[in-house]
């Protein structure tokens, strides 16, 4: 097991570098001049010549890229023209928000999920069957930043029950009741298409497996249904559907930012949203490498899970 | 094309498809009609007419707020977003379809750089990218267009990657090479038309996306900029008057939703449609017992008294046909009776499709159900009737007294479980032991089966050990507790002749100490003369003849066992006298046909940086051998022995490590070089399963044509009639030629392969296990046609195969393979009757024979 997680934290070299290598051309290849961008009205050529050389653009692609490499891996991720302060302060101020507005949802959506997709397979064709069915349709086919408007409209407008947006109330928040409550709408609303992703595929995966000889076999052993479906079919089931839950990681992460929009959650999606604006080139740089990287680490978990359900994957 | 109306009836009869097929196809005809329709300029703004709500004069859908009519904006947004949405989604199909076609066939270095860019792009969080993206290219509806298509180019890539990689290696795809056709043929006519559900699919399932993302991106300001306005960006506009007016973000909302749900509905039904496999309804999930519903009322009295089993009248049905209406019940079992006395083995023999299985899995009710629904009769064990039973006494039974060996234990133990585990289960579901003593007790049956180590293969997983290991905990399982009845369902099919040996000697050796009554089944008389007292066979669903192992075998009543035990090839029996000795005159003038000297073949060692290397893994350790024109040379060996990597050798899809191989004369280095046509000219190849080795999606008339088009040269007013010789020349009628490789039978579709074989003009054949997958009848009539097509061509064949009696039946001359080495070689005269290597001894004395009885064990206890 430590060869393996040593030889996967090595298989992520490439990834990480070639991460690294589309988010600095992506920005390298930005049209325009980003000195201009920087100065605004007080772009005279020697202005402009001197930031060129401050931000080292005067020098050759790879130059800048080495350079650029460098520093972040010291953890230098330049600093945000339009806020003023260090990017990376920034980033990892903004992501701790994007990550406890994801996390909550991705939880949420694996629970429901996995729940809704088991029931789903095991009453197949039943009331809770359709109910599922039904469920999952209008989820995956929902567009979040829509369903957050109307939930806000109904929960936090019409019903007054829950807070309209943002991570705290303004005046006397911050503690973890008052965040939960905050969590609530844009959590839900996250939650909704990964759920019905989850539910789906657990549904199909269950069905699949109860097809297969070795369910036969543990039926041939005298064992009871219950113990057939939730030992014998969900262990193989889970399979499959945990690499899913590593994809629905990734959608979570980018939905937030609509998420994010909708209830003004301080966390990074908006941050980036904001940052394109003002073309705030090295913070988008930041950020999107910043989450590009810990999604790369927490797939790499997911991985390591199934490895641990299956030892059929060799190292 | 007759495929895609068929595709949209049955898109039409899944319900919810056919909903969202008429929403979809409204919703984009009004908005491809837009500017045909009397609606208000979508731009024209009036400011005092600002937020009216729905349903206001002259705004059926009220105005947003610089007094823009909805309804028009709503139409015109609406084009947009499906106009983007779709070009978006060709787009990504054809980028993402041509780099994981080329990846996946091409392999190597080009897949593993074309898949490393891909997998780095899916190391993004989805949107994240297209965030990027847009970043750098500036917000516009263009901009954010590409950064949708980018984003989703991994998933086309990766699925038709998948697929073309699976097809790569298929047989037809070799066939394809070998009969002339160049790669770019390759991968437009075998390679697309196949991986094309998988594009369509992916297409289906991502369109959705890709409109909901544009819509996203738009809302967020980074699409489509005003005055142009898609979905997304009107309800981006209608947020900032959520409260007052809440319908201007509403409604394009909801159309977004209604577009991407039509969308989904659709594809679904079509991924439904396209392949039956993925089906969301369909196929039921088997329920713990099989349906018994009997027509003729529960069944009557005991009809074998003091039988261990008996069962009378049984009929098992499937039910086919989409749901439960338009049913047809088709049976496979119709009226079986038969009964086991305790202590005794009933083997019940037949060819594939004769109900044997049915027959037994039906005993304890395993039937998939649905399809499979128990229709009448009684099946009678300990006094009680089994099809009776409530769920609870049944499942005690199941596993406590009656217990199942089933075919491939690769399949039939949980993978993912220990094996250990896997048996205590089994002890601790019908006795109340804890934990640790049902592991000993698991132990303990592991040493009565004669496992190697028992104590390290309870911790291990079934992959990690060999096959007949693997069958032996299967057995292990079954005698968990003490039970009365086994039923053994094919239990050696899937394993090697010595191996088979084993496990037989084994189960025949517990039935005999423990006095278990055994209900056995298999399609291969050797195995059941072995090991059965009594035999019943079946054809069709019914039993034709039942008797003593020995009456029947040696003096079969009913015409068709005779005809089955006739076809079965039988060591010895082929000695004849005629066989046409490869002439000694032509084998000095002409070169061999066939010359292979000291073929090395190593797999290089496979481990990763840090993990256990595993060694180089010699698959040939210096085969040679020569076979003249003219001449068969069989050559048999298992599993691992090397013999299909020699095979491969010969015809170029190996490259040797060291050694030569020489064809009429010529290395073949030499062959290969000038691409893949000089090679099928001298030599073809007939794979074991036909229908893997043919196209699916191909008429047999393409299939035959290509090589006489790409290596026999022929003018295209030739083909023709020559399609008609060749399928004359294998006995089957030309008027099949337009039909697709599905609608033929195994033996049909091998006699296909052959003949395409033969239409490359090749005189050297190798014949890769060429009949195992085929049913003892079929088996000899191809086997027929074999010799017949020799010895009107003159071809010379490389006959390989695991069956020792057919190997006899067809081979002037036997070589033996056993770990990458030809350890004898002879005419099957001598070979056969006086071995003398230790291996082809045992490998004799392994194989089942139909009139020995148990006899074959003494001999095998000597290897």
């Amino acid at each position: 097991m430590a060869s393996y997680l040593l030889g996967r934290l090595l298989a992520l070299v490439p990834v990480l570098f070639g991460l690294s290598l589309i988010v600095f051309l992506i920005m390298a290849l930005i049209p325009g001049d980003p000195a201009l961008a920087i100065l605004g009205a007080y772009a005279t050529p020697e202005n402009v010549a001197r930031i060129n050389e401050e931000l080292g653009l005067d020098r050759s692609l790879p130059v800048q890229y080495a350079t650029w490499l460098g520093n972040v891996l010291t953890g230098d991720l330049g600093r945000s023209h339009s806020l003023n302060r260090p990017v990376l302060d920034e980033v990892m101020e903004r992501f701790s928000a994007t990550l406890v507005l994801a996390g909550a949802a991705l939880a949420l959506a694996s629970v429901l999920g996995l729940l809704a997709g088991i029931v789903s397979a095991v009453r197949q064709f039943g009331l809770a069957d359709k109910l599922v069915t039904l469920a999952v349709l209008v989820g995956i086919s929902m567009p979040s930043f829509w369903l957050g408007l109307v939930l806000i409209l109904l929960f936090a407008v019409r019903w007054r029950l829950l807070p309209v947006s943002g991570m705290y109330a303004i005046y006397g928040g911050g503690d973890l009741p008052d965040l939960l409550l905050h969590l609530v709408l844009p959590a839900t609303t996250l939650a909704v298409v990964a759920a019905g992703v989850i539910a789906r595929l657990t549904r199909s995966a269950m069905l699949e497996v109860l097809r297969q000889d070795f369910v036969r076999t543990a039926r041939a052993k005298g064992l009871t249904e219950r113990r057939v479906v939730f030992r014998h079919a969900l262990k193989a089931a889970m399979v499959t559907v945990i690499p899913v839950i590593g994809i629905q990681a990734g959608f979570v992460l980018g939905g937030a930012v609509y998420i994010e929009t909708v209830f003004q959650w301080p966390g990074i999606g908006r941050m980036l949203v904001d940052a394109i604006a003002k073309r705030d080139v090295l913070l988008v740089q930041g950020g999107v490498l910043v989450v590009a990287a810990s999604y790369v680490l927490f797939n790499l978990l997911a991985d390591l899970l199934q490895r641990l359900l299956d030892p059929r994957i060799a190292p | 094309m007759t495929g895609g109306w068929s595709l949209l009836r049955r898109l039409l009869r899944n319900r919810l498809a056919a909903v969202g097929l008429v929403l979809l196809t409204l919703i984009v005809l009004v908005a491809v009609a837009a500017p045909l329709l009397p609606l208000a300029d979508p731009d024209a703004t009036a400011p005092a007419r600002r937020l009216l709500p729905p349903l206001s004069e002259g705004a059926w859908l009220g105005t947003d707020s610089l007094g823009r009519d909805m309804l028009s904006r709503l139409v015109w947004g609406t084009r947009l977003s499906l106009a983007v949405g779709v070009s978006a989604s060709l787009l990504a199909a054809v980028t993402g379809s041509a780099i994981g076609l080329v990846a996946g066939y091409a392999g190597g270095r080009t897949d593993t750089l074309l898949m490393r860019g891909i997998d780095t792009l899916m190391a993004f969080p989805y949107l994240l990218l297209a965030l990027a993206i847009v970043a750098a290219l500036g917000p516009g509806l263009l901009n954010a267009l590409y950064a949708v298509v980018a984003v989703n180019i991994p998933f086309f890539a990766r699925n038709v990657r998948g697929a073309a990689a699976g097809l790569r290696h298929r047989e037809f795809v070799e066939a394809a090479r070998l009969s002339g056709m160049g790669e770019t043929r390759i991968l437009l006519s075998e390679l697309l038309p196949n991986v094309m559900p998988v594009i369509v699919i992916t297409a289906s399932t991502t369109v959705g996306w890709m409109i909901l993302e544009t819509a996203g991106l738009s809302f967020l300001g980074l699409g489509s900029q005003p005055p142009q306005a898609d979905l997304g960006s009107m309800l981006g506009e209608g947020r900032k008057a959520l409260i007052n007016a809440p319908h201007v973000a509403a409604v394009p909302g909801a159309l977004i939703f209604l577009i991407v749900m039509s969308m989904n509905l659709v594809g679904d039904g079509l991924r439904d449609a396209i392949d039956p496999r993925l089906r969301t309804g369909l196929p039921a999930r088997p329920s713990a017992a099989t349906r018994v519903e009997r027509v003729d009322g529960a069944g009557g009295e005991e009809t074998a008294p003091g039988a261990a089993l008996a069962v009378s009248g049984l009929r098992t049905a499937f039910e086919t046909g989409e749901g439960r209406m338009d049913a047809v019940k088709v049976d496979a079992v119709k009226g079986v009776s038969l009964y086991v006395a305790p202590g005794e083995c009933l083997g019940i023999i037949g060819e594939s499709g004769s109900g044997k299985s049915v027959t037994a899995l039906s005993i304890a009710r395993l039937v998939a159900s649905p399809p499979g629904v128990i229709r009448g009769g009684t099946v009678r064990f300990g006094g009680e009737d089994l099809l009776a039973l409530p769920p609870g006494a049944l499942r005690r039974l199941r596993g406590g007294r009656i217990a199942y060996v089933f075919q491939d234990p690769l399949t039939t133990l949980h993978p993912l479980m220990r094996i250990g585990d896997q048996v205590a289960e089994a002890i601790r579901a019908h006795r109340p032991v804890s934990r640790a003593q049902a592991w000993r007790e698991a132990v303990t049956l592991f040493a009565a089966v004669k496992l190697p180590d028992p104590e390290t293969i309870a911790g291990a997983h079934p992959h990690e050990i060999s096959g007949g290991q693997r069958q032996r905990v299967s057995i292990a399982m079954a005698l968990a507790n003490d039970p009365e009845l086994i039923v053994a369902d094919e239990p050696t099919t899937a394993l090697d002749v010595t191996v088979q040996a084993e496990i037989l000697d084994l189960l025949d050796g517990l039935r005999r100490s423990r006095g278990l009554a055994v209900l056995f089944i298999s399609h291969d008389f050797g195995v059941i003369a072995r090991i059965c007292d009594r035999v019943a066979v079946m054809h069709r669903g019914e039993i034709v003849e039942e008797g003593s192992a020995r009456d029947l075998l040696s003096d079969p009543r009913h015409e068709y066992t005779r005809r089955l035990i006739a076809a079965v090839p039988v060591l010895g029996r082929a000695r004849r006298g005629g066989r046409n000795a490869p002439g000694e005159g032509t084998r000095t003038a002409a070169p061999p046909a066939v010359e292979v000297r000291d073929l090395v073949k190593s797999y290089p060692a496979h481990g990763s940086l840090f993990g256990r290397s595993r060694p180089a893994v010699p698959a040939l350790k210096g085969a040679s051998l020569t076979v003249s024109a003219g001449e068969t040379l069989g050559i048999v060996g298992e599993s691992g022995s090397g013999k299909t990597t020699l095979a491969r050798c010969l015809m170029g899809q190996v490259r040797p490590t060291s050694g030569t191989v020489r064809l009429e004369g010529r290395p073949i280095a030499e062959l290969t070089a000038g691409g893949p046509r000089a090679l099928g000219r001298t030599v073809q190849y007939v794979f074991q399963d036909p229908l893997s080795s043919l196209n699916p999606r191909k008429t047999i008339r393409r299939i035959l044509a290509a090589p006489l088009r790409f290596l026999a040269g022929l003018e295209e007013n030739a083909i023709g009639p020559r399609l008609t010789e060749l399928m004359e020349s294998v006995g089957l009628d030309p008027a099949f030629l337009d039909r697709y490789p599905h609608e033929f039978s195994g033996g049909q579709a091998q006699r296909i392969a052959i003949a395409r074989a033969l239409a490359a003009g090749a005189r050297i054949i190798v014949l890769d296990e060429p009949v195992s997958a085929l049913d003892v009848s079929v088996q000899a009539q191809v086997l027929r046609l074999l010799a017949d097509l020799k010895e009107r061509h003159g071809l010379t064949y490389l006959f390989i195969s695991h069956d020792l009696a057919v190997v006899e039946a067809v081979a002037d001359r036997v070589a033996v393979m056993s770990a990458g080495e030809i350890v004898e070689e002879g005419p099957p005269e001598r070979l056969f009757t006086a071995p003398e290597h230790a291996y082809t001894r045992c490998l004799l004395a392994s194989v089942p024979r139909l009139d020995v009885g148990n006899a074959g064990m003494d001999e095998r206890a000597r290897c």
